[in-house]
This record gives structure tokens, sequence and C-alpha cells, in this order.
């Protein structure tokens, strides 16, 4: 377990060449400095705020509802 | 308004974060050094790429190799050849105050208005012989004057990371505040069973669920920033991701129980116990676990860097003190807003059927 970390941590941190075969996720994470790193985890947040803020929604929606059944 | 301040309150420190916490730039950085493997008493042009500079004709950098504190070796000359690249000429003594025949020295680069930033460890240096007295007796001046500052305030500069360094704000207080919500819940769950009032039951269970949605949350955004930064979306080579899925499981299963039991005097009772049990075990596993284990790919934990002069630099606090207060506030009010539907529909159940 130590092992494979200090490798994955080797390797992402101590070679400065960047002509090594990287996959384009990696290329594009990285000219543009990771920012879309923060992006994605902005949207996810507010995405999942957002989701829970209409099953609230839908919640009180219902009981509104069933006192204008009941009136 | 009076009532509600603290609503308002962590709202406008949210903004704040995402606010500063994007727009507040990074330190200048060094990205890559040509050539890197040297040899002592030659004489070396290295070109330089650095991230987030904008280095003009005019601009007046200064570049140095750190041998260690007492010695160091200052440019000949440095020239810019584009806003993010520099190359700097390097006359490299024959000896070296160095006890190694090999070893690694960090770099250095100092700018008007950037400030000072520096690559440890990034050149590597051979000398055919090691002469130590002779090394210090023969060294060129080892004065540099003062280093230059930077005139904002900056974000470090952290190779790996990079501009995803700012979901510092975003990420990590999503565990801060999932575990404020379930020290909610466990004040609730306790003072339900001392005083069996059903609302403290339905406000705990309100807090939970949230507690749920951050853990979730905090985990699909650790995913992302992962995948970016280690190359995985997860792994259980860490101990923070199997504790946090360990916990939440934990919690997903208070839900599960308070399904199954439909008497709801029984239900409430049950379900407080669970979480006041759930919550000695979820800081256990959250707080105690990775101290032990001590290794961890996370940053500042198991021998990695953290984010700043002593784990965390203080333009980071500025930001990330705020946004866990934020987001935590944020989150009791979703809690209350749960809370406040289930009484709504627990009222209009019991007067319509």
């Amino acid at each position: 377990m130590k092992i494979n970390s200090l490798i994955l941590l080797v390797f992402t941190f101590g070679i400065s060449c960047p002509l090594l075969a990287k996959d384009p996720i990696e290329v594009a994470l990285h000219s543009s400095g990771k920012i879309y790193l923060v992006v994605g985890t902005l949207a996810v947040i507010f995405i999942g705020i957002l989701i829970y803020l209409f099953s609230i929604d839908k919640k009180l929606t219902n009981i509104e509802n069933q006192i204008k059944d009941n009136e | 308004m009076k009532r509600n301040w603290w609503k308002y309150l962590g709202a406008a420190l949210v903004l704040y974060a995402i606010i500063v916490g994007i727009s507040r730039p990074l330190n200048p950085g060094i990205l890559q050094i040509d050539p890197i493997a040297l040899e002592a008493g030659q004489t070396y042009d290295l070109n330089i790429a650095t991230y987030n500079t904008n280095f003009t004709n005019g601009s007046d950098v200064d570049a140095f190799i750190k041998i260690n504190d007492t010695f160091g070796i200052q440019s000949q000359s440095v020239v810019i050849l584009e806003h993010n690249e520099l190359k700097a000429s390097f006359v490299i003594p024959e000896k070296l105050p160095s006890i190694l025949q090999r070893e690694r020295y960090s770099i250095i680069l100092s700018a008007d208005g950037l400030g000072t930033f520096i690559r440890p460890s990034a050149l590597s240096i051979v000398q055919k012989e090691i002469d130590l007295n002779g090394a210090i007796a023969a060294w060129p001046s080892n004065d540099f004057g003062k280093f230059k500052r930077a005139d904002r305030a900056q974000f470090p500069f952290r190779a790996i990371l990079y501009e995803s360094l700012r979901n510092l704000f975003y990420h990590v207080p999503m565990w801060f505040g999932m575990t404020f919500l379930l020290l909610g819940s466990l004040v609730s769950s306790v003072l339900y069973l001392k005083d069996n009032n059903i609302e403290r039951d339905m406000m705990a269970s309100s807090m939970i669920k949230v507690a749920v949605l951050y853990g979730i949350l905090g985990c699909a955004t650790g995913a992302i920033w992962a995948r970016g930064t280690w190359g995985t979306w997860w792994t259980f080579q860490e101990i923070k991701l199997n504790v946090s899925a360990a916990t939440l499981l934990l919690y997903f299963a208070y839900f599960l129980l308070r399904a199954a039991i439909d008497d709801e005097i029984l239900k409430a009772k049950i379900s407080s116990v669970y979480s006041i049990i759930g919550f000695v075990a979820a800081v256990f596993l959250l707080f105690v676990l990775p101290r032990m284990v001590g290794d961890s790919l996370h940053p500042g934990n198991g021998g990695n860097p953290g984010f700043g002069g002593e784990d965390l630099d203080s333009t980071l606090r500025t930001v990330f003190y705020p946004a866990v207060i934020g987001w935590t506030l944020l989150g009791f009010w979703l809690a209350q807003l749960s809370y406040r539907s289930e009484i709504l529909q627990d009222y209009f159940l019991e007067k319509f059927d």
C-alpha cells in the first residue's frame, strides 16, 4: 500500500518532462491548470443542493395540494 | 430577519468563498526546467517554463540555485523568452559545499510584483570530488540582496494541484458540514430521549438527511478532484475514502431503520439510539483511523506536502474558515427546511386523515 502510493506520487510529482504519453483528459486538465476540476466540484455541489431543494419543494407542493383538496 | 440572520450569513460567506476562491490568483510557479541534470564546473543555460507569470522584456527577474540555507548560486544573466518562459545562465563552481557526490537542489526565481517562488529539489548536480572546506573557501559571493515580494494576495502554487487547490473551499467544507450536522443530530437525539418530544427526533432525522447529502457531495467532488490529481476516481488504498464510505453506509442504514418501523414512538426511540451510537462510530472512523493509519494520498497527510507554509497557508485560511462556516450554516438551513416540511406534513396528515 505504501509502495503504491509512493510510486503514484513520484510519477506525477517528480517528472518534469511533459512528453510522456498522457491521456487527453490529463493534457486538457494540465494545460488549463486544472481549473476544470474546480468548475466540476462547484457544479456537482450546486446540482446536488438543487436536487435536494426540488425534493423539498415537491413535498411542500403535495401538502399544499392536500390542503386544497380538503377545503 | 432577526430569526434568520444565520441563514443570510451562511449564504454571504459561501458567496464570498466562491468569488474570492475562484478569482484570487495563484502564486507563480516553476513548471519545467531543461536541463535538470548538471555537472559541477560547467556553465549552463537553463530553460525555465513558469506558470502564472506575466514576464515582459523589461521584467527584472533573478534566478538562484539554492545549495543549502547558507550557500546559493545566482544566475549570470536572465533572458525573458515568453510571458511564461525564461533562460537563466548559471556557472556552477567546481566544488560544492555538500558531502554527497550527487544531490538535488532547489531553483528560485524572484520577480517584481510576482514575488519569489521555488521549485524544491528540481536540479541534480554531480561533483567529481567531495571537498567541503575547499568548496566553502572558493565559493563566489553569497550576497543576494533581498528577495522580491508579491504585490497582491495569492494562493500557494502546488505541483499536481495547480488551480484545483481552490477545491479546498468547496470539497473540504462538505465534510466539516457533515460532521457538524451529525453533531447536531446527536444533540437532538439525546434531547428527544430525555423529554420525548417527537419534534426533536424529526429534527435529528432532517439533520442526518442533509449530513448524508453533504457526504455524498463530498465523495462526488472528491472523486472529480482525485481523477484530475491522483489519476483515479476512487481507490481503496486511501484510508479517508474508505472511512467516509463506511460512515455514509452507516447513515444510509439509519434511514432503512426508520423506514422499517411503523410505530412513530418506537421509530423515534430506536433511531435516536442508533444516531448516538452512529456518531461515536463516525468520529472514530473519520478522525481517529486516518491518524492511526498515517499513510495517505491526501495533501497534508501521509508525508505529502500540505497546502502552504505549515500545512495551511494564511492566504488560504482567510477563505477556508469562512467557507467552512458558510457551508455549515447552509447545511443547517437545508436541514431546517426539511424539518419544517416534515412538521407540516405531519400536521396536515393528522388533520385530514
